[in-house]
Formats: structure tokens, sequence, C-alpha cells
């Protein structure tokens, strides 16, 4: 009698895809970017947002801004080419074709100097020069500097010791009330909207006695709820227009199956977003026709914060277990699915050429949170988690990526499903400790509190960061930054000077470091370092915030949100719940560098502070036999107590550090040690390290995860380590494993695996994601790109496919798989 | 007195040397001599040194160093160096002082707390996985005593504890250590003992009557047997072995036919030592499927590979 394999279980877990589905993977257009630059030759932007956004504010010139920009939201709703693809059952597109993406001219002129001398410029290359010349005064950009001066400018551009501010990016991280448009239907909202607009003018004409200070808040809500009617309004005319257009495509269809499907689009696109969900079909469509304006059209915004399978498990049983509206089996239920992805997958962006970089290997961050407790604490995973995941092993692409919740009581059986991904290599679901997170947001960050109910309700607004999501969530928008702490430890040991990258005095003085006789003196110069650039950053970011209230408004996002809706505010200034983090990067880098500069330096005494600054300067040439007893020093993730301390206080010093931060909403923001693929995109800017890396090489691949190379005594000893941290001073903590593609593949992968990811969660860890694959098989991809089309890898908070990565990259992701388990 | 073993290394996080997550703790140190080890750095009990080629900046530091005159040039290019085992009295001078980690000490005599701590560390994930702790080697037997203070140790701590051993020792101290082991990996490489003797340097008497007497108390037993080109890898042999075993009293586990692999090549380059399987390729599973298929119809359980971390 043979046992039941591996084998078997996997094929009775995860089907092949779908001939249609598999036809549209193989036509995708991949907006993947490698070295900075677009993969796929004719990638590039579009005109219509642009055209369309531009002709309308010419013409509201004098009007309110919010409404300006709903009028323009609509303009181009109205306007835009939309298409239908041949064997697609999810419609809806963010540019006039597959192939382009739309731009936004509105935040930044760099950005549209840089897209006017890129081969990714729009055909109508004058039309788009005019364009950028009307928008430049009115960017968020040019608004911003009126605030700043030249030295706060460089500090701020030179991206060495943080990244641009978002009046630069436009960077956001918007979470909508999908549930408001699955349940309301957007004339549920409208009809709510009138209601108050109603209540509004007839409070403003008829108070009495009048009372100014309450009255007079009344116009600007007045405005906030006309531009939210505006494009409640334009959106829904837009869905309608994807309903003619498959109506008019199937008349003209011969083949009577797709003429059926094309019929069954326009019924779905005529009922939503307007009317509320029937079934998984309405819910699905609802909520990508719901993205494309939110993240897409209305402005850019990064990932996909939802909690997806609560948000869309209503209709789903409805569907698929009732059979009640929309019927359909589980196996159509994953196709559909898998389409989604497959929409997502041909999502992009046209951003900057540091953007480009920052996600290489892929078009954009895009993480769907799925798993967890329910508001009442108990489990949370239902069938369509598990769908979900098997979507994912089946579709195998790079985007969207997933966020699983796991908590004490996780179903084993959507544990196997998580691991039937992660074995593939896909490198999620990245896994969060559901516990972790929760205590963090009831805690909160000193702008009020959310209740247990609601922090339970949480999902990734980015690739780490929880956030509340439902009918009112708090803050709708990302309010972060990220800090290079390699540098402020390289400034500590130049005074101030920035001599590896900037050549500029980009730090303040904190004296000669030669000079430092104690290890206190050195931590004492980080720290000012460190002060000088996390208050640079909150600033940059209230000042983002303050303007994009002003000039950057979201009537759309806003008009979702039950609360927006009561207070007649725009999404960017709820400020009941804020929910600021900063990225902390390369701090194992610096927590190394401190450990190695301790023992050597200041208690064994073997070398003094000039021969370390001088080897420093000297990128360790001519210094080899010191760089190698510095590396040698005792590492992170080694599960050894001496630099675990260093590491533990470093991490706490960073918490307690930006409280004394308050940001516009008297919100503190709290550290998320993560890289995202910045790590790559500062090895140049970062200068020789103390933990013996020389100038060029990679930092930390993020958060709490050992620097590349220096985990000898494998997973347990790393989790060990990770243990160690306070994660209730941290957003979150980033943490990159690597397992042995052969042990995960064989029969007791998953136990043992299992069984690993049971101890992580005891021992109250937040985050853990993996990269299984076989460096052998990676070696060869890189000869060989050809034959790895689904070769997908992990890079930080996201996956990218291999082929997409520049060598560098993929060498250092080979490097950081050349570890494997011991057999 | 109580014989201390060196330790070549304490590995965490294995997957193949028993069940579950497990931590080994290598003993340099072993009675048999067998020409295929893929841990050859454990076979002398005495301390060695691995020379990383590829590390080495033939700076000549090490030639400098050594007061016995033991290090020289392997050619006149000076691409890299020679260590003359007979003049080597391993006084290290040369590990010392080489600036770029190309000497390396094999053998790091611990003392008994600092194991137990190394072992105890992953406890956490012993109990989430029933994994535990495995002493191998080298022989753990080689240095019995030891093994059994340390295995009476960690069953005080109620850890799952294994042994994988060539089962090469006295009777006496074996029964006492097998009231400590959970389970014993018990190499059985060829079934004829003027072979076995020849090629791998001891009879294999005392072993196979070993075995026998742990059958004898129930101990949990699972055979290991190295699958070598051209050594055992016979009919006639396992025709032996199936004879042997289900002669025992109680039947073992399983046997784990582990095919022969040459992935210790290049450790035996870095202690110098000869290696007569240079080069020699690996054996795929399909080549021990045999071996598989006769053991199976014989009614005894087998794997290729051993992949015992799967609850039952």
């Amino acid at each position: 009698m043979k046992n039941i394999t591996e084998k078997d279980k996997q094929d009775e877990l995860i089907k092949p895809m779908t001939e249609r589905a598999r036809k549209l993977k193989d036509t995708l257009w991949w907006k993947h970017t490698r070295g900075g630059e677009y993969v796929e030759k004719g990638v590039k932007a579009g005109i219509e947002r642009a055209r369309y956004m531009t002709q309308s504010f010419k013409e509201t010139d004098g009007e309110e801004w919010v409404i300006r920009r709903a009028k323009a939201l609509a303009n181009v709703l109205d306007n835009m080419t939309i298409f239908i693809k041949d064997h697609e059952l999810l419609v809806g597109d963010h540019a006039e074709k597959p192939n382009l993406m739309p731009i936004y001219q509105e935040s930044n002129y760099f950005l549209n100097i840089d897209l006017l001398n890129s081969p990714y410029c729009p055909d109508e290359k004058e039309e788009f020069r005019e364009i950028a010349e009307w928008w430049k005064p009115h960017t968020l950009q040019a608004k911003a500097e009126k605030y700043i001066d030249e030295e706060e400018k460089e500090l701020q551009s030179a991206n060495a010791s943080m990244e641009s501010p978002g009046y630069l990016t436009g960077y956001s991280s918007p979470t909508p009330s999908y549930e408001s448009v699955f349940e309301d239907g957007l004339e549920g909202r409208i009809e709510r909207i009138e209601k108050k607009l109603k209540e509004a003018q007839d409070e403003f004409l008829h108070q009495n006695p009048w009372n100014g200070p309450e009255a007079m808040t009344l116009p600007k809500k007045m405005d906030e709820w006309k531009a939210m009617l505006i494009a409640d309004k334009a959106v829904i005319r837009w869905a309608k227009r994807y309903a003619r257009l498959a109506r008019y495509m199937a008349e003209e269809e011969k083949n009577p199956k797709r003429k059926e499907e094309l019929l069954m689009i326009a019924d779905i696109c005529d009922h939503v977003p307007a009317k509320p969900c029937r079934g998984f079909r309405d819910a699905v469509q609802a909520q990508w026709f719901t993205y494309l304006i939110v993240q897409s059209l209305e402005r850019y915004g990064s990932g996909m914060s939802c909690k997806m399978d609560t948000m869309w498990w209503p209709y789903y049983k409805r569907s698929v277990i009732d059979k009640a509206e929309q019927p359909m089996t589980r196996e159509e239920a994953v196709e559909l699915v898998v389409l989604h992805r497959l929409k997502v997958s041909e999502h992009g962006v046209i951003k900057s050429r540091l953007y480009r970089e920052i996600h290489a290997g892929a078009n954009d961050l895009f993480i769907i949170t799925i798993g967890g407790v329910e508001p009442d604490g108990s489990n949370g995973c239902n069938e369509l988690t598990n769908v979900i995941l098997e979507a994912a092993a089946t579709a195998m692409t790079t985007e969207p990526s997933l966020g699983l919740r796991w908590h004490e009581n996780m179903p084993e059986l959507t544990a196997r499903y998580a691991y039937e991904c992660i074995k593939r290599g896909l490198g999620f679901p990245s896994i969060k400790n559901d516990e972790v997170a929760i205590n963090s947001l009831v805690q909160g960050f000193g702008s009020g509190t959310l209740s247990i109910q609601d922090a339970r309700r949480w999902a990734l607004c980015l690739c780490m960061s929880p956030g509340p999501t439902g009918r009112h969530g708090g803050l709708r928008t990302r309010w972060a930054c990220s800090s290079y702490t390699g540098k402020c430890l390289e400034l500590a040991l130049s005074d101030g000077y920035d001599y590896s990258y900037t050549d500029m005095q980009i730090g303040p003085k904190t004296g000669d470091p030669t000079k430092f006789k104690t290890f206190d003196d050195l931590l004492q110069a980080y720290k000012i370092q460190y002060q000088h650039v996390h208050s640079a950053i909150t600033r940059s970011r209230d000042l983002t915030r303050y303007l994009e209230a002003k000039f950057y408004q979201s009537p759309f996002l806003s008009s979702l949100d039950d609360e927006c809706v009561e207070r007649g505010l725009d999404g960017i200034e709820w400020d009941e719940f804020c929910n600021p983090w900063f990225n902390v990067m390369d701090d194992v880098v610096v927590a190394d560098s401190l450990a190695a500069v301790k023992k050597l330096v200041f208690e064994e005494k073997k070398y003094t502070m000039e021969q370390l600054v001088k080897a420093l300067r000297a990128n360790w040439e001519g210094y080899e036999e010191m760089r190698l007893d510095f590396w040698n020093a005792p590492k992170w993730g080694n599960d050894d107590d001496y630099v675990d301390d260093v590491t533990k206080n470093l991490f706490r010093y960073h918490s307690l550090e930006l409280q004394q931060n308050t940001n516009l909403f008297g919100a503190h923001p709290k550290p998320l040690p993560q890289h995202v693929a910045i790590y790559w995109t500062l090895g140049p800017r970062i200068g020789a390290t103390p933990n013996g890396r020389r100038h060029g090489e990679v930092l930390d691949d993020g958060g709490s995860s050992p620097y590349i190379g220096c985990d000898k005594k494998g997973p347990t000893a790393v989790l060990n380590s990770c243990a160690k941290i306070d994660y209730s001073l941290q957003k979150g903590c980033l943490l990159n494993q690597k397992l042995d593609h052969n042990v995960m593949n064989s029969d007791k992968g998953f136990p043992l695996w299992f069984a690993y990811m049971k101890t992580w969660h005891k021992l109250g860890i937040d985050h853990v994601q993996f990269n299984v694959c076989d460096h052998e098989q990676l070696r060869d991809a890189q000869k060989h790109p050809e034959k790895y089309p689904d070769l997908i890898v992990r890079v930080a908070g996201y996956s990218a496919r291999f082929i997409d990565l520049s060598v560098y990259a993929q060498d250092t992701i080979i490097a950081r798989t050349e570890q494997e388990l011991a057999g | 007195m109580l014989k201390i073993p060196l330790i070549t290394e304490i590995q965490r996080y294995c997957a193949n040397d028993g069940p579950g997550i497990r931590t080994v703790i290598f003993f340099k140190g072993c009675s048999l001599n067998c020409p295929w080890c893929h841990n050859p750095e454990c076979k002398s009990p005495k301390v060695d040194i691995y020379y990383h080629e590829d590390k080495c900046q033939h700076c000549g530091r090490c030639i400098e160093n050594c007061p016995q005159g033991a290090i020289s040039w392997r050619s006149p290019k000076k691409e890299a160096i020679l260590i003359d085992k007979e003049k080597c009295n391993k006084c290290l001078k040369c590990v010392e002082g080489c600036p770029f980690k190309a000497l390396e000490k094999v053998g790091q005599a611990l003392a008994f707390e600092q194991i137990v701590d190394e072992a105890l560390r992953d406890k956490p994930f012993y109990e989430t996985s029933n994994g535990g702790v495995t002493l191998s080697g080298g022989d753990p037997l080689f240095f019995p005593e030891f093994s059994l203070k340390l295995l009476k140790k960690f069953k005080a701590e109620m850890i799952h504890t294994a042994v994988e051993t060539s089962g090469y020792s006295k009777w006496e101290i074996l029964k006492e250590i097998t009231k400590y082991t959970d389970l014993f990996l018990y190499d059985l490489k060829c079934m004829d003992s003027i072979k076995h003797k020849d090629v791998i340097g001891v009879d294999n008497r005392l072993i196979l009557d070993n075995l026998k007497r742990l059958s004898a108390l129930k101990a949990n037993i699972r055979i290991r047997v190295p699958v070598i080109p051209r050594f055992n890898d016979n009919k006639e042999n396992f025709s032996l072995m199936v004879d042997y075993l289900q002669a025992l009293q109680n039947p073992t586990i399983a046997v784990d036919l582990l095919p022969f692999h040459n992935s210790a090549e290049k450790k035996y380059t870095q202690l110098g030592l000869n290696y007569i399987y240079r080069g020699e390729p690996f054996m795929e599973k399909e080549q021990v499927e045999w071996i598989e298929n006769f053991l199976e119809k014989n009614n005894i359980t087998t794997t290729i590979g051993g992949l015992i971390g799967v609850e039952k």
C-alpha cells in the first residue's frame, strides 16, 4: 500500500488554469520595470487622462478646487477610450489601451519633465508638453516649494538619508470603503449625500438666529458634497459605457457562447457600482471599478488595501454556496479570482525613475489582506480565503501580493493553501501575526484609538502596515515616509558630511568621530543625525498632507466613507484615527555595525576610531584584514545576545525617538523596519559601513532580516533573535526567510513548516515571508531567461519576476538563497 | 575519566536526522573508517585544519608562522599552500595568524553546559514539531559516557533524543544509553563480515550483535544504509540483510536507503585527505529503487533518502 504522496495532495488542492485564463495571461502587457526601465517594449504613457483632466481644468478656472477635481474626473470618465478584450469576464482599464498607463501630471513637474524626455512619453508629445507646461505652477510640488528653502530642497530630493517627500512623489495608499459600494451602491451613496447637502443648504439659508462659527463651516462642506455627487454620478455613467460597449459587441458576436458572456458583462456593468451587489460576479466587478477610480483615475494610489475574504464573503456565499444569485461553482469562482489577478497584473503606473527602481521587477505594489479573526475574535478564515490562495497558486503572477493574518487558531487547510503558494516560490502570502497587529492598532498613535472590534477588521495599507477597513475606517490614505539609518550612521562617522554620495554637508555637525572616547559618544552622534532626518521627514509629510487637502482632493474616495459623508470631509482630512508610520531602513546594517565597533574598538581595543574612520573612507581598500574582523564580529540573527541586545536597543530607540514627533493630526509615528527594494538602490548611496560592508554593496533586505550571508545558524536562530524585539513599539517589522526548496517539496515539507509557523506565532514575532527557490535554477534563469517567464522571487514587501530583475538584484537574491537547510 | 569529544558543529533546524525540527550535535571521532564518509572531518578525534583555497590570498604568513616548518607552497607559482600532516603538531599558529580566515580549526572543545545551552535554545520548535536533539558525528558511541550524560540531561528536559551511530560499542554502555534514547538511527553498511573489515577497518559482528540486543529491548530503530557503488549495492547483500532483519525479536521501524553522493568531496580537499570517490557521479533515486522494492516485498518499510519528518 502506498501512502498519498505530496504530489497527489497538491493536485487535489491546486488545479491548472482554465483555457480562458491561460489565453488572457499569454497576451498580457506586463508593466514590470528592470533597472529603472519598463521591460516590455511598447509600454508607455497614454495621454487621455492628462488630456481630459487638463481640458476640464481650463474650463473651470475660478471654481473651488475640489469641484474642479471632481469635474476633471468626470470629464476623463465621460471621454476616455474604453475597451473589452477577448475572453474577458471582468472588465475595465485605467488607460485607453492595454499597453498604456495614465499620467498624473498634477503631482510633480519633475516627473513630467522626466516623462517628456523618456521613451515612455505619450505619442502625442507636443500635446503633452503643453499640458505639462500648463500644470507646472499647479502641481503639488510647485505649491510645496513655496514653503521650503534651497537647503531643505536639496536634503529632501537627494534621496540619501530619506525618501523623497510626498509632494515630489505623489505617493499614497488609500483604503476605500468597498463595503459601501457593495451594500449601498453609488445610487445609495448619492441619496445619502444629496440629503446631507440639502440639509446643509437649508441650514445655511434659514439659520435663525445666525451662529457664525458653526454655519460658516457649511460652505466648504457643501463644496465637498457637491464634488462627491459629481464624481459618483460620473462613475455610474462610466460603468454604463462598458455595459453599452458589451451589448454592442454582443450584437456583432458570432460565437453564441461569447455572445452570452458579453450580455452578462453588460448586465453586471449596468447594475454595479450603481446598485447594491447581487452576487459574486457583481462584487468582483464593483471592487475592480472602485479600485480603478480610487487608485488610478482620481489619483495615483499604491497598494490594494482591503480585507478581501471578508468583504466578498456575503456575495460569494450567495453565489457559490447558496446558489441564490449569480449561481456558480467553486471552480468558476477560482477562475474569476484568477481573472481579477490578471487584471491587476496588467495594471501599472507611470512613475519617476526612483520608483521604477524601488519597485524593481514589479509594476507597483498591490497587497490584498486575508485571514485573521472576525470582529468577535472567532476564526475569520473561510472558504473564500482558500479560494483566493488557490487562485494565486494557479495564476502564478507576482501581483497582487497577499498578506495572510495568522492567528492562534489558524485552520490547517488554510495554512496548507498558503504553503502551496509559498512552495511554488511566489513569496507570498506574506504572513502577519494577527494578535500583534491588533494589539498595536488598539494602542493607537496618540490621536484616538480603535475599539478591539474595529481593530480586528484590519488590512495592510501597503506591504507591511495594518490599518482599519470598513465603512468608516479612519485615515483613508497613508501617512508615511522612509528614513535611511545607514546614512545616519555614516554621517555620525563623518561629522555630518556625506562624502560617499552627495558630497554635501547634509547632516548636522556631530563632532570629529576620531575623538569619540566611548561607545555612547558614537551613539549620541548617531541619534542627532537621526533626529535631523526624522523631523525633516515629518515636516515634509505634513506639508504634503496639508496641500493635498487643498489641491489634491479625492471626492470619489471620500463619498464612500460614511464619516466623510456625514461630516462633509475629504478623505485626506479625516483625522480621528491617524495611522502614521516611518519605514526605518538599513537598521540591521546599523545594528551590526554598532555591535562591531562596540566590541572591536571600545571593548577589545583592537582598533582605534581613527583607524576605523580611515578604513571606511578608503572603502576598506588596503584594510582587508581589518574588514574581515569587522565582518566576523557578532551579527544579528544568530541568537547571540551580544549583538541582539544592541539591535533590540536600537529598535527601541527608533521608536521612542519617533514618538517625539507629533504630526498634524496629533499622532506620533511608529517605526516600520522594512526595505521594499530600496536595499538595492541604497547600495551606491551609502558608503562603507562598520559591519564589513563595502560602498555599493546592498543593505540588509529589510526590517529584522539578518544581513545577507550573516545568518549562520539557520531559521530557528533567526526567529529566536527576532523574538527579542519589542513589537508593541513597532508598526510592523519585516522578516525575510529563505527555505530550502527540496525540503519544501518533500513529504515532510508541510508538517515541518506548519510547526515552524506555530512556533513563530507563539514567539510573538510580527511578520515573516519566504523565498523558496533553488539557486541552481536561479543561476540557470540568469543565463536562459526565456526558459523562466514564470519564475517568481520575493523581493521585500512584494514579489517580482526573476527575469525582470537587474543582474545586481538577481545576484543578491541568489546570495540570499544559497544557505540551505542542513540535511 | 570522562572522555570529552571535540564538537565540529551544532547544527540547528535540521530536518533529516529524526522527526521534526532538530538540533544535531556532531562529535569528532569514529571507530570506523568508511572511505565514502560524508563527514570526513569527524573521523579523527583530534583537531583538524581546513584549508579554504578560495579564501587564501597567498600572503605566506602561515608559512612564516609555522614553528614546525610544516607548511610550504604547493608549487613555485605560490598559488596555494600544502600542510605536511606528519610534521604538523596542531599548534594552530597558522590558523590564528591567517588574516583571511583561509585556515580554519575543525573541532571545538565545548563545555558540557555550552552544548546543552545551544541545544535547548530551539526547544519551542521541538515542541511544535515533535522534534528534538540528535547526537551524530563521527559516532557518538565513540564517547559513550559523554553521550550518556548528554542524553540524560535532554531526557530530564523532556526533549526527544536520537542517536545516529555505527553501533560499534561495548554492549554494557549501549544498554544504558538505550534507556535515554527515543530513536536510534543505526547504520548497516554491509552484511559480509570480511568485506566489512577489509573496506571499513572493523568487523561487523559487534554491530550486528548490538542491533539484535537493541531490538530485544524494544528500542526504536531506523536502519540507515548508505548505498555505495560496487560495495554493497548487490542483491546478495540485501538478501542477507532481509534475513537478518526478519530474524530480529522486534521489527525495526524502517530502512532508509541513502544513495551515494559525493558532496563531501570539497571537505576532503580542504582537509588534504585522499578521497577515492572523487568524480564518482551521484547515485540517482532510480538506481536504488530495486532495493526499495525488494525490501518492501519482504515487508520491510523502506524509504529513499530517509525523509522521516512526517508524523505517521
